[in-house]
């Protein structure tokens, strides 16, 4: 063996060393960046050569950087991730929608209905009291602004929605093309060395990203790029090209969007995510106002029935109380009595004067009972039971978007937990490399001197 | 060594336990500024909805509450014309024994005559009563069946009014007659006011066995109007009852509304003082750890 054999070896060490603490360095550097696997050199002895049955070493050889992940874990992650975003979603969503049906303690459609019954049951205390009829009337109306509010809030909420899926959609369609766009790079770049870390840290972020917004599978192809399928089968990006996810008004269903990817409508397979979210309280914020709808109508038809019976104080019947549109009662409820001597408290006419007689108040009384009657759901179920059934109903949807929301949260921590265990980079432990490396370093340092030395030695003699 | 421990995983979990803590003291300040377990339908979705029913029913029987005061207000109005009628009837009934009895001479029968013609028209004016229902203004007739601005007798003593006796809802399906109209308790089996007149006429014409004629008439007035005092009275006690069975409800929802929402305010300003200190904990302990960690 050469003299600058040695010299040769005292190289790779500082390389190595160097190079470690390179890796450290970044470590360190990415302590905080979320997408960013810790990595490793990796070292192998360089070619020992065998002369005369003794084996010289030649140094060390720099492998590699290893990028400590694990790849079933991501996939795991990503799931998680679909539910954590879909039910936080749905939380925000029907604390909303609770304030919306239940603004408050002292303010309510509930309130409202009883107070209009109430002001009935005033009426059929003084039934030619003006002062009376006039609370009648301002209840009634009352109610219907009630109604009206809360059916425009829901509509609002769902149109929300459209908004919502619009972004969503631009935010997809980005995160699939970058994807798409890393594993061109990714195929590009094959070939003997290092995989390039920061593009497939990049790529997992992005995965990650985008399972918020749906479910999605990850399909690993020749072990460099993947192919994603949303909605269990739907290709979103294969290989170098990303599908775009397309959004389609639905004439059928106000106009609501649906989701097609190449054309195939893939709303209803879609089970997880912000996408997810958005469709599911979309449907139960349609289904309240359904509730509601029929509970203005019933209130409208019911109490337009008894009151059409009636005579008003200046002889008229047949007069409809409220008036409203077919396809949306609760939000074109009125009132349609404008003269407060229209309102029929009584039941009978007098047949000299052809005007009832001031003090009849049955027809009043057969009002105020309405809001004992069971009304809806065969007979079973008054107007305000009606009500206080749709606060539980939207009541249940929020309690268990919340739970399931914890729940989710809960594994999603321990996920991440798990991910930053392998992942992480750890500090306490880059300071140890630090030293290694650093001791290192010196090592080869003192040892290149003495090569040095013995060289110069060498030199001295000749 | 069991799990390897990153720096990314100190950070989460500090961040973590410090908005774990912070929502639980959020929510139970919340709850302190409301006084309230239950904040919303999805805080408790079942005890919400029976939380609701029972205030609304709460809504229902304070209106019934309203709707009796009004009753017993213009009962105890009908109460004083009528109390004030018999009274009447009884002096009445005095003067038709003395002029029945044949010692007096025709000047003071004339002067009797006189008398009976007063009752006759402080009658006439009870059973004209009026009323305010309680409210500001609007006075109406007591007595008039529905027609409550028509006078239940004209100078004449006929009957305006109608047979109507309107009715009120006094608890949750139980509604109540209320209503007297005067052709029940002036003409119902005789007609006071004509009773009277005849009277007056029996005693100014000093035709002493018409007098006595009418002794009968008179006695039968005065069961007649003292069957409506006992109505009056029965209706009254049912009101009462009523009413008190009502409080006795309200008393009950109100408990039950209380008990349902209310929060224990020590209990949860404890936990309050709990949560806060697991709060600082966590601040203290994170800085502790990182401090020692960077060493540096």
């Amino acid at each position: 063996m050469s003299v600058v054999h040695l010299l040769n070896i005292g190289r790779s060490a500082l390389m190595a060393a160097q190079f470690g603490l390179e890796v450290t360095g970044n470590n360190i550097a990415n302590v905080n960046n979320p997408a960013y696997s810790r990595q490793r050199v990796q070292l192998s002895s360089a070619v020992v050569v065998n002369l005369g049955g003794i084996p010289y070493g030649t140094g060390v050889d720099i492998q590699g950087v290893q990028r400590i992940h694990d790849a079933f874990l991501g996939f795991q992650l990503y799931a998680s991730n679909s539910g954590v975003s879909d039910y936080q979603l749905r939380e925000q969503t029907y604390l909303r929608v609770q304030s919306i049906l239940y603004p408050s303690d002292e303010n309510h459609l509930g309130q409202v209905l009883d107070e209009f019954f109430n002001a009935w049951q005033d009426l059929a205390g003084n039934p030619s009291g003006p002062a009376e009829r006039q609370v009648v009337l301002s209840k009634g109306e009352q109610l219907a602004s009630s109604f009206h509010l809360v059916a425009r809030s829901l509509q609002d909420e769902m149109r929300y929605s459209n908004s919502l899926l619009e972004g969503y959609q631009k935010e997809i369609n980005n995160l699939t093309s970058q994807i798409a766009e890393i594993n061109r790079e990714l195929s590009r770049q094959t070939g003997p060395g290092s995989p390039p870390n920061d593009l497939l840290d990049q790529r997992d972020a992005l995965l990650k990203e985008l399972s918020g917004y749906l479910d999605i599978t990850v399909i690993e192809q020749d072990g460099i790029t993947v192919n994603v399928l949303a909605a269990g089968s739907q290709p979103l990006v294969e290989g170098t090209t990303a599908r775009t996810l397309e959004l389609e008004a639905d004439p059928q269903d106000n106009g609501y969007y649906r989701l097609l990817v190449q054309g195939r409508d893939i709303t209803e397979r879609i089970g997880s995510g912000k996408v997810k979210a958005v469709l599911e309280t979309r449907s139960r914020i349609a289904a309240y106002s359904e509730d509601l709808d029929r509970l203005a109508s019933t209130l409208a038809e019911a109490v337009n029935q008894t009151h059409g019976t009636g005579y008003g104080l200046d002889g008229s019947t047949g007069r409809p109380f409220f008036s409203f549109e077919g396809d949306h009662p609760a939000l074109t409820l009125q009132v349609a009595i404008t003269d407060p001597n229209q309102i029929a408290a009584a039941q009978e006419l007098d047949p000299d004067t052809l005007l009832p007689a001031p003090g009849d108040n049955r027809n009043a009384l057969a009002l105020a009972a309405l809001r004992d009657t069971g009304l809806l759901d065969g007979g079973t179920t008054t107007l305000s039971g009606y009500y206080q059934g749709l606060l539980q109903e939207a009541g249940s949807d929020a309690q268990e978007a919340s739970r399931t929301a914890d729940a989710k949260e809960v594994l999603a921590t321990s996920l991440q937990n798990y991910r930053d265990g392998v992942s992480g980079v750890s500090l306490e432990e880059e300071e140890i490399s630090l030293m290694k490396f650093q001791h290192a370093y010196q090592a080869a340092a003192s040892y290149l001197t003495v090569v040095n030395d013995v060289m110069a030695e060498l030199f001295n003699l000749v | 060594m069991g799990i390897r421990i990153s720096s990314p995983m100190l950070y989460e979990a500090a961040t973590r336990g410090l908005f774990q803590n912070l929502k639980r003291v959020y929510e139970v300040q919340e709850a302190l500024a409301t006084q309230k377990k239950i904040q919303r339908p999805g805080d408790d979705p079942a005890v919400f909805r029976r939380i609701e029913t029972s205030k609304g029913t709460k809504r229902a029987v304070e209106q019934y509450r309203r709707n009796i005061s009004f009753a017993q207000d213009y009962l105890a109005e009908a109460e004083t014309s009528v109390r004030g009628v018999s009274n009447l009837l009884a002096r009445a009934r005095e003067l038709a024994v003395q002029g029945a009895n044949g010692t007096l001479d025709a000047q003071s029968l004339t002067g009797l005559a006189s008398e009976v013609g007063s009752i006759r028209e402080q009658v006439l004016s009870l059973a004209n009563a009026q009323w305010t229902g309680g409210r500001e203004t609007g006075s109406r007739y007591l007595f008039s069946g529905y027609r409550t601005e028509t006078a239940a007798f004209s100078q004449d003593g006929v009957y305006q009014g109608d047979n109507g006796a309107f009715s009120i809802d006094v608890a949750p399906g139980e509604r109540m007659t209320i209503g007297l109209p005067g052709s029940s308790v002036f003409q119902d089996d005789v007609d006071i006011l004509a009773v009277l007149d005849e009277l007056r006429q029996g005693l100014e014409s000093a035709d002493r066995d018409r007098i006595s004629g009418l002794l009968d008439d008179l006695d039968r007035s005065i069961l007649q109007v003292s069957r409506a005092q006992a109505e009056i009275g029965a209706r009254m006690n049912r009101l009462d009852q009523t009413y008190s069975r009502l409080e006795d409800n309200l008393s009950y929802l109100e408990n039950f509304v209380s008990s349902a929402e209310d929060l224990d305010i020590i209990e949860a300003s404890s936990r309050l003082t709990k949560y806060q200190s697991a709060l600082q904990a966590t601040i203290l302990a994170a800085r502790s750890i990182f401090d020692t960690m960077l060493g540096h």
